[in-house]
């Protein structure tokens, strides 16, 4: 399968502060990957570098072109949503989908015409006059009416409530993706969509920190809820965190084996939120 | 093709105001106060009058040399009402220059006009015609409008008060001159506007806010300073010449007809015994522009200045 995105000493500065410090990537088609990480690690940064909105230093292949000379061409492949309620105020949804169908050859109004019926978007209507939940209900029914091989969504779903949250993501999954298409998204709303994951990559200052399928996540990390009297034997295995509930200690480990832990506790599988935690101690400090 | 049309369409939809309801409240203006004018006129019928000869005198028969006045009156009437619209356009046009890329920043919805498969030179572009030949069409349409419907309202007040002149007025007086020429200084004055398009959106494409006060203060600055430094005089250059070819040249050459028949700038309508409205609209300004060296200077430093509008849209990125 060839490779959708690469990346390779990729850098970015900002005057005299340096925002992504040198990041290798290569992700292969038919992928979700969550890019997850703090505010300021230089996740919007690698987006926009992606998209061609932003120049950037060393090499970076999206579908095999330059975003940052080729961003039109790309485009025909690439659709974004890069912040919520980023549509014009003054657009009406029919003139939206006009326009989407005017300048881009892979868009089925049909498809789009179907999303919409789903919701209480009229033709008539302006992005003035609609909810926040609204405007981003139109911006996906005319991205996923676009049959395109790279869709990046950064924070898309900032301030909606949780209905339009968990409906944003499942149409997503059951309507969208196949295995021809790959899904960037990053947001911090992490457990809403480490299901739907195929693979992670953790940001902090500006590096990549953690790379992983989200298979390799289960078996790499492991947490084990242990009572006082053996906590001293688990810290010798090094854990990475420890959280103290009802007296007892949860401890997570990366790379310890399962059968090793098993004699100390219970032992379950950690959500993503919890090794992000974890693994990005200390950043604001 | 089909996506520079939907360009130019995106563009009408965001700015119907300007390009349709400006010319048209103008339009509705002037045909108010004429039909306000023709009511007070019926009520006074017995001395009622028609660009000054009586009505009781045009339902006998008009002297011949009174004929001609009354044409003449009629086509600088119309040529006073049609740049008095070109003005109004013009004051759209400037507005619509300067909002042109600093908007779709300010409101963040540059982000979704690049996702789409347009290139940033396209987008400039299509923003350029959509306000040099769209607007001044629907412009000239609403001017055509407004002519025929003062010459029926005309019309039709004369053959209520027994007098037929339907022929007259449609024949002699409708301003069908005035229409060509309009219709020739479409892209006459397109090109004579580049500088001020290429300084105006090379601000709206610059600027971090307040694109308007940097349009106009950075070339009053530049004058000023000219001036204290006498950096004109030392070249045997008038200061004048700063303030007439280069600051209202580059701010308002985006006002149509704003030349004069020695193809410098002019601003406004400057009507006298020597020139009247209709020759100021008149093929023989249009060939003077199109002849004259400072238009096409001009025009080269405009495509200069669009072209770093296209590099600023391409590589200004959003302060978040």
């Amino acid at each position: 399968m060839s490779k959708v995105i690469e990346a390779r000493g990729l850098r970015k500065r900002y005057g005299k502060t340096e925002a992504v410090k040198g990041i290798d990537l290569s992700i292969e088609a038919g992928k979700i990957v969550g890019l997850i990480g703090p505010n300021g690690a230089g996740k919007t940064s690698v987006l926009k570098a992606m998209l061609g909105l932003t120049d950037f230093e060393g090499e970076l292949s999206i579908l095999g072109r330059n975003p940052h000379t080729e961003r039109h061409a790309l485009m025909q492949d690439v659709c974004f949503i890069a912040d919520v309620a980023v549509l014009p105020r003054w657009i009406r949804v029919r003139e939206a989908i006009d326009y989407v169908e005017g300048v881009h050859p892979k868009f089925s109004r049909a498809k789009c015409e179907a999303f919409l019926a789903r919701t209480k978007l009229k033709p008539a209507m302006r992005v003035r006059e609609m909810s926040k939940g609204m405007i981003v209900q139109l911006h996906l029914a005319l991205v996923m009416a676009i049959d395109a091989k790279l869709l990046v969504l950064d924070e898309p779903t900032l301030g909606l409530d949780v209905l339009y949250r968990k409906d944003f993501y499942q149409t997503l999954l059951n309507d969208y993706f196949d295995h021809e298409k790959t899904i960037i998204v990053t947001t911090h709303q992490v457990e809403e969509i480490e299901h739907i994951l195929t693979d992670v990559l953790f940001i902090k200052d500006g590096l990549i920190s953690l790379s992983a399928t989200m298979e390799e996540l289960g078996t790499r990390f492991s947490e084990v809820m242990v009572p006082a009297d053996k906590r001293e034997t688990a810290l010798a295995l090094k854990p990475l965190d420890e959280r103290q509930v009802f007296g007892k200690s949860i401890l997570l480990f990366d790379g310890v084996e399962r059968s090793q832990l098993e004699a100390l506790g219970e032992v379950r599988t950690p959500g993503l939120a919890d090794i992000f935690v974890a693994t990005m101690k200390g950043t604001y400090r | 093709m089909n996506t520079y049309l939907t360009q130019l369409k995106r563009e009408f939809w965001e700015n119907r105001g300007g390009f349709v309801w400006a010319p048209s409240a103008v339009a509705i203006a002037f045909f108010s106060i004429f039909l306000l004018g023709l009511l007070v006129a019926q009520t006074h019928i017995a001395d009622a009058q028609i660009m000054g000869v009586k009505i009781s005198q045009l339902r006998i028969n008009v002297p011949d040399t009174v004929l001609p006045e009354i044409l003449n009156g009629f086509q600088i009437f119309h040529s006073v009402i049609a740049l008095i619209m070109q003005m109004v356009l013009g004051i759209v046009l400037f507005f619509y220059f300067i909002a042109s890329l600093f908007d779709e920043r300010k409101d963040r919805s540059v982000l979704f006009w690049k996702s789409m498969p347009v290139s940033d030179r396209d987008t400039v572009l299509s923003k350029i015609a959509a306000a040099t030949l769209v607007a001044p069409l629907i412009a000239l349409a609403v001017t055509i409008v407004f002519n025929l419907l003062l010459v029926l309202l005309l019309g039709a007040f004369l053959s209520l008060n027994g007098v037929n002149a339907w022929k007259l007025l449609l024949w002699q007086a409708a301003p069908f001159k005035v229409w060509l020429t309009l219709l020739v200084g479409i892209p006459v004055n397109a090109i004579w506007a580049l500088p001020s398009i290429g300084w105006l959106m090379l601000v709206s494409s610059w600027a971090r806010g307040k694109p308007f006060l940097w349009a106009v203060l950075v070339p009053i600055v530049c004058g000023v300073m000219l001036t204290v430094f006498d950096a004109m005089s030392s070249l045997s250059i008038p200061d004048s010449w700063y303030w007439r070819e280069v600051f209202w040249r580059g701010l308002a050459s985006v006002s149509p007809w704003s030349f004069d028949v020695a193809g410098g700038f002019r601003f406004g309508i400057d009507i006298n015994h020597n020139t009247q409205a209709f020759e100021l609209i008149s093929p023989t300004s249009l060939l003077a522009v199109l002849t004259s060296a400072k238009t096409w200077v001009g025009a080269v430093a405009g495509a200069a200045m669009i072209a770093g509008a296209v590099h600023l849209r391409r590589t200004r990125e959003l302060t978040d």
